[in-house]
């Protein structure tokens, strides 16, 4: 993308590199005036091309069951305006919350180490909600004191075309749809569940789980069991284990997530990385194992830790690790892990999908 | 079709009640593709322009840049018709041209061919039509930006950028952007945000009709809340590039509070804005830092 700032394309014949110059300084002048009016007392955000760019839906970041029933039973006009007269009011945090949170923790620790870079995480509000409501939006940003500068709110219309013009690195949304079209359109997407119950994470360090079939790798695998059983699975990947399987949808995300790492053990601070990694996966220790640990390590890529539960339930485990977001391709586990307390986000990806039971989670197209 | 002096009325098309309308001045060269005539240099007073525009006479002419932008300004009167057809509430464009009414006809011709609702056609050949515009409550003024000769006329008036869209439009929606940092610069001029006590009383008591930019973002929004939430052929946007959170935030309220409900909006804090005008291909932009590209 490119480094230049925006240049409207109504002069015919005139090249872009012959106005740079005065572009530069017109919007310099612009920029010191913005300055001067209201100079920021926050750290400046990133260039896209330089940041790890993550877009959340607002019923992502925020719980609106309230609204969202009134938009399905009442219409868009009484739910703009119900937003519009509830404008100054809180809404509670939403499943995305603390995952945006702990970005946020993650870097500031990056400022202190490396002042001058530009390889942050940077949030972007991205929903489809009319403007209208980007009002009370905002203001819940402002009460939270998130560091949230970007905001893309759609109107109605499909945000998947501005995901794809800002090179976004990871989308979490509450409506499967968007999901899904994002995931059809190479970005990675998942869509996030609250927790049944409250279970504290940590705010100091970003904990962020992966299943490995269908999300890190491809569904090759997965296809294998579903046609042949888990014993022939087993058997196959034995088989094939220095075959490095294709890479999933969150294969990228892992690997911004370990460039980051890499920052921190530069400086000495491998112990007190605020970024931890963790494969969850069906796969066992003693036989499908290796040959996803191989697949990593041919990609340059490494998890924190790696834990082959041979098919046991990853509720239980997932509970111990308390991850800020875990990322699974089958809603079975998606839910095994909401129920235990862990906020988790469903990879619509793969030959999963089709023997995926309706959820009980599953909600209307929404206004979100 | 009489030329009256050197403004000449569409009587295809019905006259606007121009308190009510939101009139729109569009430059010839703007609205058509006038080939080489209009860059002829004349040395002999504008015959050789007039010879040429009088042979070509019944030739059409070509679609121009904001040929698009006029097909949409009269969906959307067609929409506002439709709902009310006593509807005054309108977007009333007229056509201005360098041509006197003689060589003009070819313009006429063309506007009239393409079904154009154009109402009025201002010949400026050697008379000044800036009084005409400024007398008739014209809010916008559209040319191509080759136009120097325009620029007096086109003092006082908001001229928006047009934008070079992807293919020629479907016309099914008209898209208009405002830079909220333009809004911003116009609401604070010279002030410090801390020296302004109260925003709201600020905004409430802003001298809306002597901001010629903030004059028509109020008319639009009237228009606007003529049509739904959704679906609505008329669709506004707000884009701010430098300001942060807080600041966009009071763009956005601003308008707002002026009667303009915006039903898009990119905050982008330093990110490029083209990937975003690329994705809504509107036709118009208002952004006051880009003018002087």
């Amino acid at each position: 993308m490119s480094q230049n700032s925006t240049q409207p394309s109504s002069r015919p014949g005139k090249e872009a590199s012959s106005t740079n110059g005065q572009s530069k300084s017109n919007l310099d002048d612009a920029k010191s005036f913005y300055d001067k009016l209201a100079p920021s007392k926050k750290p400046k955000t990133p260039k896209p091309q330089n940041a790890i760019t993550i877009a959340v839906s607002s019923r992502a970041l925020f719980r609106m069951e309230e609204e969202q029933k009134i938009y399905v039973e009442r219409g868009v006009e009484e739910y703009v305006r119900y937003q519009q007269e509830h404008e100054n009011e809180p809404f509670q945090p939403g499943a995305a919350f603390p995952f945006v949170k702990a970005l946020e923790a993650v870097n500031s620790r990056l400022r202190e180490l490396y002042p001058d870079s530009e390889e942050l995480f940077d949030i972007v509000l991205m929903t489809n909600n009319h403007a209208q409501v980007g009002v009370r939006l905002i203001n819940n940003i402002n009460h939270y004191n998130l560091f949230i500068e970007r905001f893309c709110m759609t109107g109605g219309k499909s945000p998947i075309g501005y995901l794809k013009a800002y090179h976004t690195n990871l989308y979490l949304s509450a409506d499967a749809e968007k999901v899904r079209e994002a995931l059809e359109e190479g970005i990675a997407a998942a869509t996030i569940y609250s927790p049944d119950k409250v279970v504290e994470v940590s705010d100091t360090q970003l904990r962020v789980a992966f299943d490995g079939d269908a999300v890190l790798f491809s569904d090759e695998s997965e296809q294998i069991v579903k046609a042949h059983g888990l014993d022939k699975f087993f058997e196959h990947e034995k088989a094939y284990e220095n075959h490095p399987l294709a890479h999933g949808p969150l294969k990228g995300f892992l690997e911004a997530l370990g460039k980051l790492q890499k920052k921190f053990y530069a400086k000495g601070q491998r112990m007190e990385c605020p970024i931890r990694t963790y494969l969850v996966t069906a796969r066992s220790a003693a036989s499908s194992g290796a040959r996803a640990l191989k697949t990593l390590r041919s990609w340059g890529l490494e998890t924190d830790e790696a834990l082959f539960l041979a098919g046991a339930p990853k509720g239980p485990l997932l509970e111990k690790i308390r991850p800020h977001i875990f990322f699974d391709d089958q809603m079975f586990h998606v839910e095994g892990a909401t129920e235990m307390g862990t906020i988790a986000a469903h990879v619509p990806y793969g030959i999963a999908q089709k023997y995926n039971k309706p959820s009980s989670k599953k909600e209307p197209v929404s206004k979100e | 079709m009489e030329p009256d002096g050197h403004i000449v009325l569409n009587t295809d098309v019905k006259q606007k009640d121009g308190n009510r309308a939101l009139v729109i001045a569009i430059s010839d060269q703007a609205a058509f593709d006038l080939g080489t005539d209009h860059k002829i240099v004349s040395e002999d007073g504008g015959q050789e322009i007039e010879n040429r525009q009088v042979l070509n006479e019944n030739e059409l002419l070509k679609e121009g840049r904001a040929f698009s932008f006029m097909k949409a300004v009269q969906m959307v009167n067609a929409k506002l018709l439709e709902k009310n057809p006593e509807e005054t509430l309108l977007f009333d464009m007229i056509l201005v041209s360098k041509s006197s009414p003689q060589s003009g006809s070819r313009v006429i011709k063309s506007v009239r061919h393409y079904g154009l609702d154009v109402s009025r056609f201002c010949f400026a050949a050697s008379v000044d039509c800036t009084n005409y515009l400024r007398t008739n409550n014209v809010k916008l003024f559209l040319s191509s930006d080759e136009e120097e000769d325009f620029s007096a006329l086109r003092t006082g008036f908001p001229a928006p950028l047009l934008f070079k869209q992807r293919a020629p439009a479907a016309c099914e929606q008209l898209k208009i952007v405002f830079d909220g940092d333009t809004i911003l610069r116009h609401i604070f001029q010279e002030n410090k945000l801390e020296e302004i006590d109260n925003f709201e009383s600020h905004l409430k008591s802003f001298p809306i009709s002597e901001d010629p930019l903030i004059k028509f973002a109020v008319h639009l929004g009237e228009m606007r809340k003529k049509f739904s939430i959704y679906n609505s052929p008329l669709n506004v946007y707000l884009t701010t590039t430098h300001s942060d959170r807080e600041m966009s935030a009071m763009a956005l309220r601003s308008l707002r509070v002026w009667g303009l409900e915006v039903d898009e909006v990119f905050f982008l804090n330093g990110a490029p804005k083209s990937p975003v005008l690329l994705q809504i291909q509107p036709h118009v932009i208002f952004d006051d830092g880009l003018r002087h590209l």
